[in-house]
């Protein structure tokens, strides 16, 4: 077991260290930024491996292993869409270095997750105040009203409501005996989609409503709950359809990009146009023109893969999510104790619907809505909340192993 | 809530998200096969230019490696074309414009040019780019040798002066085209100020390449096809003799010679030096439409005519022959003096020339003569083709002594040259409802060993044997007195 673990991870330092070494002789002169980059990278990826093997040897490590590598690809290409002024690559490590250190720190200071249960009313509380803070609070950003500043951070709060939410349903599902229970247990979670709606943070309120259908599927096996909850869903939809235009604009650039294609829907057809000539093999690392897509750095970072990493490139990325969401189910499969168990599916299928959202909007599959790419995307507070939810899965995972042994 | 129906359902979950992520690879796929393709060349996406701003443009050089258009970089990395002799090749090296696009070969040898198409195909290159690489050099597209002679060029386009009409030359054994001119011209430099003004009626459409694109009867030049065809399906008529009066009546209908001018007893051969219309019109009336067609027809008359390079950069009109009414011998006695249904180009009828010049055979034009990456190795190089057998050699032998006659004591009497034996035919074209005629010649020098046919056209120009006739004598000295 160890000895795979070992062997995959020279693979990862390999292939990062190689994708770095691309990166300083790519640009025309030699770079020895990319090479530090990559080795703090390394160095970093094997320290934590080394913590959590050494002293918690019961979790999952291929969580962390997936997560760090994925991290990598992400580093990379913010490194390659600014490399004349890499202060966000350099903030970007930073940031993935806070990350890690939260994982850890919660591996090993949290407490057992079964005891966060009781307060399922707080959860709610905080998830709708944290959601509704940005109407009075907030800043207008790229034509979402969900960001606040605290001093010099913007920060989105929808980002950090999904955890309280996970936590709120991992508690309650269990009290849905009947319809009348669920439609009550389930008004919260109605009163905070809305709440996105309101503020346009389209790709958060698809998210919640997933995480919820979700655990709700699961919590209580009963496809009529689920039945009813899309026709709900689907109502309010076709309803925010004809009453915010916002939404309405989402679509029509959806059906036929290129109507818009030098207004609303420039940056989509942007997109479509690197990931058109990324091919099958990518144009190469460095070889490409992904910076002509605006904001190529956050949601649009996969359609930059795409170009540079071609069809391939693009399906590895996939392919390694796949398997972070499984080792995310898996965990969920082993772990002591139903409420450790939602909240472990709750959260691996938060990933899972932010990556599909994502992916499927930068390539024009569904409608597109701005977030961001879970650990590859630039920015600070989703990459602490994907590290903080990634420790909080170890720890489950931890616990389970050990009561499984 | 029961255990074993969570983990059931987390692990309906796992596949659900596997058919998910699997989803989207397979989309991704989709549009890879299916859809890129469609949008990757729409005009708004930014790579196609960057692309081409990648590598410096290549150079259009003529036949013996004179620079004709070349590109240098101008501020902040950009690029410029410069065209050095302007409206001289306008229509054959087309422009290049960043607002208006481009057109002639700079169009469709765009992907040449930019570098993207033909890619080293020698070691040497190969070795050569990658030091290039290591020492940062520009990369640059591939040249474009064409097989256009630039003194000749130069000079045809000084001889239409401030015409209007259109020259073209072609060596008859091979298909090249020696020189292409049509006026008016535009500057290729210039299109962005001036794209209308290029484009309007009122300045003659500086923008028609009237060489390859005009639309003209070609008057008694055709002769040179109903004579063949007379030769070739008319029986022993080399001795028939015909009373020409000047003035042929076909029913109502009067066909008149030049000034009404009678020829008295005249045979094939004197008519045609002479161009005389009562012989020629008896001879299609004796023919019939249907063979003067197929006559035609043999020297891609309603046919495409394609050129022998990779890319068609010129596109050439069809020449069309055409009755309203095949039994009609008024008409089918115009058809046969080029008037009426009958137009074409000087191209075309250039090619025709080079066919009798070259013993009956057509061959394919073309322009390219080389294609050379940015290390002077040969990408591509041209093998002449042939177009078409149009002729017999007997035949056509025939109609060169016509077309010899023509020139030493005919009608293209202009066209005499000291020391070369020129092959030429005059024709004289009425445009309907306007009393202007336009001046036809076409030939070929010298007449035993041809090494040029040429076609000029000069609207307005009266008749064939003067301004026209003119024009292409000096042409061929130019070209065989180099």
């Amino acid at each position: 077991m160890k000895k795979e673990e070992k062997s995959i991870l020279k693979s990862i330092y390999l292939v990062t260290l190689l994708m770095f070494f691309q990166l300083s002789i790519s640009f025309g002169k030699f770079d020895f930024l990319p090479i530090i980059l990559g080795l703090s990278s390394c160095i970093l990826i094997a320290y934590s491996y080394f913590i959590i093997s050494r002293f918690f040897p019961a979790g999952d490590k291929y969580l962390l292993i997936l997560s760090s590598f994925i991290t990598q690809f992400g580093l990379v290409m913010i490194y390659r869409l600014n490399s004349q002024n890499p202060v966000r690559a350099i903030k970007q490590i930073t940031f993935f270095t806070i990350g890690i250190a939260a994982y850890i720190f919660l591996v090993i200071f949290l407490p057992e997750i079964k005891k966060f249960e009781r307060l399922r009313y707080v959860y709610i509380i905080i998830t709708i105040v944290l959601l509704s803070s940005t109407l009075f609070l907030g800043r207008e950003i790229k034509g979402s009203k969900n960001w606040i500043q605290i001093g010099r951070f913007n920060m989105q709060p929808s980002e950090i409501a999904k955890l309280f939410l996970i936590l709120y349903l991992s508690s309650s599902i269990k009290y849905i005996k009947n319809f009348y229970d669920a439609l009550k247990e389930s008004i919260p979670v109605f009163i905070s989609i809305g709440l996105l709606v309101v503020e346009k943070d389209l790709g958060a309120g698809l998210i919640f409503f997933g995480i919820y259908i979700t655990m709700l599927y699961i919590g209580t096996s009963n496809f009529k709950y689920i039945l009813s909850a899309v026709i709900i869903f689907l109502l309010g939809g076709l309803a925010s359809y004809f009453i915010f235009p916002h939404v309405k604009v989402r679509i029509d650039i959806w059906l036929n990009p290129f109507a818009y294609k030098t207004g609303k829907g420039y940056q989509i057809c942007q997109s479509l146009f690197a990931i058109a000539a990324g091919g099958l093999f990518g144009t190469g690392l460095g070889l490409g023109y992904p910076q002509f897509i605006p904001e190529v750095h956050n949601d649009f970072i996969f359609s930059a893969i795409c170009e540079e990493f071609g069809l391939l490139g693009a399906s590895a990325l996939i392919l390694l999510y796949i398997l972070l969401v499984y080792r995310g189910l898996r965990t969920a499969i082993y772990a002591k104790d139903d409420y450790s168990r939602l909240v472990a599916v709750g959260i691996s299928s938060m990933l899972a619907f932010q990556i599909f959202v994502v992916i499927g909007g930068v390539t024009k599959m569904i409608p597109m809505t701005g977030i961001t790419l879970p650990f590859v995307s630039y920015g600070g507070s989703s990459m602490l909340l994907n590290f903080i939810c990634l420790g909080v899965l170890q720890k489950i995972s931890e616990s389970g192993w050990k009561e499984n042994e | 809530m029961n255990n074993k129906n969570l983990v059931r359902n987390i692990k309906i979950l796992i596949i659900f998200f596997c058919i998910c992520f699997f989803g989207i690879i397979f989309y991704l796929t989709y549009f890879n096969l299916y859809v890129s393709q469609k949008i990757i060349n729409d005009n708004s996406n930014p790579r196609i230019k960057a692309e081409e701003n990648k590598r410096l443009r290549g150079l259009i050089l003529d036949r013996d490696g004179n620079v004709l258009v070349y590109s240098k970089r101008i501020q902040n990395g950009k690029q410029k074309r410069y065209y050095k002799y302007g409206e001289v090749y306008a229509h054959i090296t087309g422009y290049s414009s960043v607002i208006y696009g481009k057109s002639g070969i700079e169009l469709s040898y765009n992907d040449v040019l930019s570098g993207k198409t033909l890619i080293y195909n020698n070691p040497i290159s190969v070795f050569k780019r990658f030091l290039d690489v290591v020492m940062n050099k520009e990369r640059k597209g591939n040249n474009i040798f064409l097989t256009i002679d630039d003194k000749l060029q130069q000079k045809t386009y000084s001889l239409l002066g401030d015409n209007i009409g259109a020259a073209v030359a072609i060596n008859p054994k091979t298909g090249e085209i020696l020189s292409m001119v049509s006026k008016p011209s535009f500057d290729p430099e210039k299109i962005d100020d001036k794209f209308d003004e290029y484009n309007s009626d009122s300045t003659g459409v500086p923008f028609l390449n009237r060489a390859a694109k005009g639309y003209y009867p070609p008057g008694s030049t055709f002769k040179i096809i109903t004579a063949s065809a007379a030769l070739n399906y008319i029986d022993n008529i080399e001795n028939n003799s015909f009373n020409c009066n000047g003035k042929l009546k076909i029913g109502d209908y009067i066909l008149n010679d030049y000034n009404k001018e009678s020829h008295g007893k005249i045979n094939l051969k004197n008519a045609f030096k002479v161009s005389c219309n009562y012989t020629f019109g008896s001879i299609g009336m004796k023919l019939g439409y249907d063979k003067l067609k197929d006559m035609a027809e043999n020297f891609m008359f309603n046919k495409e005519i394609p050129l022998n390079d990779e890319y068609d950069s010129i596109n050439i009109k069809v020449g069309k022959i055409k009755i309203e009414n095949d039994k009609s011998l008024a008409l089918t006695a115009q058809d046969a003096i080029g008037q009426h249904g009958v137009t074409s180009n000087p191209m075309h009828m250039a090619l025709i020339a080079a066919s009798i010049a070259n013993e009956g055979t057509m061959m394919k034009p073309y322009i390219v003569k080389q294609i050379r990456d940015d290390y002077n190795n040969i990408l591509y190089e041209a093998n002449p083709n042939v177009l078409k057998n149009c002729i017999d050699k007997k035949i056509a032998d025939k109609v060169r002594d016509y077309m010899i006659e023509v020139v030493k004591s005919g009608t293209g009497k202009n066209a005499k040259i000291n020391g070369i034996t020129v092959a030429g035919k005059t024709g004289t074209a009425q445009v309907e409802g306007k009393n202007e005629t336009h001046s036809w010649f076409v030939a070929f020098a010298p007449a035993q060993d041809p090494k040029i046919a040429v076609a000029v056209i000069v609207e307005n120009g009266g008749v064939g044997g003067g301004t026209a006739a003119s024009i292409v004598r000096e042409m061929i000295k130019t070209y065989l007195k180099k």
